[in-house]
């Protein structure tokens, strides 16, 4: 042999002790942060408000015009203007209505939108938690678990064929 | 291994062999020695029986009871002794110097030899056994009738005198291996002289074993040096990430072959027998990584051809250390030198047998029981 000779056992301790200043671990998984109610659009006091207040009214209300003949006059001119302003209050009602679903439509989206913000940001911080666990699991294999190297099957005894009858 | 030890008894003396096995009773000339078939054959199903019992007992902790091992004892020779009754008249008339037995277990053996001959020297052929059977009670009395034992590998040596250490002379034999010439001609196709590594399981391509998780470990820790692992249903070569998948490695020639030409042998289940493969690969100068608790220790540790790992980290570290030219090239010529001393020579073998069996020098005649 040209080569000196190497024995394997200070070898291996060698080996063992070049690889146990590499020691390597991985980073700790974040703390997934918790969802907030106030994130939701639906907590909005003015969208509270739109809710309730849409319907503008589209009759003239007598009690208004207050009595005697000045009453009568202004109860006359105010049934008068609703009367010509009719078919607009009409559309406006009709519009305001529209107006009122496509938000409410809206904040649904928007809130399903921030929902499945949230249900993604949670699953991929949990997907990272999984993988920082699982090379966790791997970092401990390698270094500290030595593996069954030898099967739980490789145990079962010689039978026969090539047990004590047959000729090997 | 029973044929090449009566093989090379027959370079010494005149050798008989008798086997229950055959459907009638016959002799025949089997190359070198004579074969004698008792036409009684052992139902597989005792056997069975009786290593699950063995093992079975073992697991529980109550070997050394005397109450389980009587009735447990019953029960391990049931249908194992009478098949060898008619070997007793045929011995008296061989009357042969010595009697090898062939497994620790054959009592059936042992008992047709007490029957006439209860003085005839008797060696014992312990192969390839695991240690919680040799060590088993049942079975001290082959061990302490014995005049001598035979162990093909150190380890089975020492394994047998510590557990039986008034037992006579034990001794390592080895086993006649050479290195098939022609398997350096010509490469494996899958894997080429790419200086690959090869990896030998035990079990099958797909599926969850620590087999294959450690295989994938070596091929994803190499990306640049070709692995062929070779499985059960397959024989896969990785180069580069790339997969060819081909027929499982079944002929000795071609596991030859790949051996020669592969840079590191990775054997992950070298067998509860001498590991068979490491010696060959060695003989090839491939140096070799095994599991700690392996009979293929021996072969690394006291042969100097190779490294034993005890952790998927360090199984890692020695195949990157082999890899590496000086290392690879130092432990290879080592591994050589050591199983062409130990395994690659049928001379010494032939001594070695002769020798523990305290053969004299001139013809006699042995009875081997198989």
């Amino acid at each position: 042999m040209g080569e000196p000779a190497l024995d394997p056992e200070a070898f291996l301790e060698r080996l063992k002790a070049d690889h146990r200043i590499l020691r390597w671990e991985p980073l700790p998984p974040d703390q997934v942060p918790p969802v907030r109610e106030s994130d939701q659009i639906r907590s909005k006091s003015s969208l509270e408000y739109l809710h309730h207040h849409w319907a503008l009214p589209d009759t003239f209300d007598p009690a208004v015009a207050g009595g005697g003949f000045r009453g009568k006059i202004v109860g006359i001119v105010g049934r008068l203007t609703y009367r010509v302003l009719s078919p607009y209050l009409h559309a406006e009602r009709d519009l305001l209505a529209h107006v009122v679903r496509v938000n409410e439509a809206l904040e649904q989206r928007c809130d399903e939108l921030t929902l499945r913000y949230e249900q993604l940001s949670r699953e991929m911080i949990n997907r990272q938690a999984a993988e920082a666990a699982n090379q966790a699991k791997l970092a401990a294999w390698l270094h500290l678990d030595p593996p069954r190297t030898s099967s739980p099957d490789s145990r079962t005894p010689r039978i026969a064929g090539s047990g004590d009858s047959a000729i090997r | 291994m029973t044929r090449q030890v009566a093989g090379a008894l027959a370079v010494v003396a005149e050798v008989h062999v008798i086997t229950p096995e055959g459907a009638t009773t016959r002799t025949s000339l089997d190359s070198v020695f004579t074969l004698h078939h008792l036409g009684s054959p052992i139902d597989r199903s005792a056997e069975l029986r009786r290593d699950l019992l063995v093992e079975a007992v073992s697991d529980t902790g109550h070997v050394d009871d005397p109450v389980v091992l009587d009735e447990v004892g019953k029960l391990l020779d049931q249908d194992l002794i009478d098949p060898w009754l008619a070997a007793s008249d045929l011995l008296v008339g061989l009357r042969p110097d010595l009697a090898v037995i062939v497994g620790h277990q054959n009592l059936g053996a042992r008992a047709a030899i007490d029957r006439h001959l209860p003085d005839l020297p008797v060696t014992l052929m312990a192969l390839g056994t695991s240690s919680v059977s040799v060590g088993f009670p049942h079975f001290a009395e082959m061990f302490a009738r014995a005049h001598s034992v035979l162990a093909v590998t150190d380890s089975e040596r020492r394994s047998i005198l510590d557990h039986h250490a008034g037992t006579g002379a034990v001794h390592r034999i080895g086993a006649p291996l050479a290195a098939n010439a022609s398997a350096l001609s010509e490469p494996n196709t899958w894997v080429g002289d790419t200086g690959y590594v090869l990896v030998l399981t035990g079990v099958q391509n797909h599926g969850e074993h620590h087999e294959n998780e450690l295989s994938r470990l070596l091929r994803l820790r190499f990306p640049d040096t070709p692995v062929g692992i070779s499985h059960t249903d397959a024989f896969c070569a990785w180069h580069g990430g790339r997969v060819n998948e081909g027929w499982p490695i079944e002929r000795s020639s071609d596991l030859a072959r790949l051996m020669a030409w592969a840079r590191v042998t990775v054997d992950l289940r070298p067998g509860t027998f001498f590991a068979r493969r490491c010696v060959d690969s060695l003989l090839y100068g491939t140096p070799i990584v095994v599991p700690h608790d392996s009979r293929a220790r021996e072969h690394a540790e006291r042969g100097w051809g190779g490294l034993w790992f005890e952790s998927p980290g360090e199984l890692i570290w020695c195949v990157e250390a082999l890899l590496e030219p000086s290392a690879h090239d130092t432990f290879g010529a080592q591994g050589r030198s050591y199983a062409e001393d130990e395994y690659g020579s049928t001379d010494r073998f032939i001594d070695r047998v002769a020798g523990a069996c305290g053969l004299p020098s001139a013809a006699a005649t042995v009875g081997a029981t198989a």
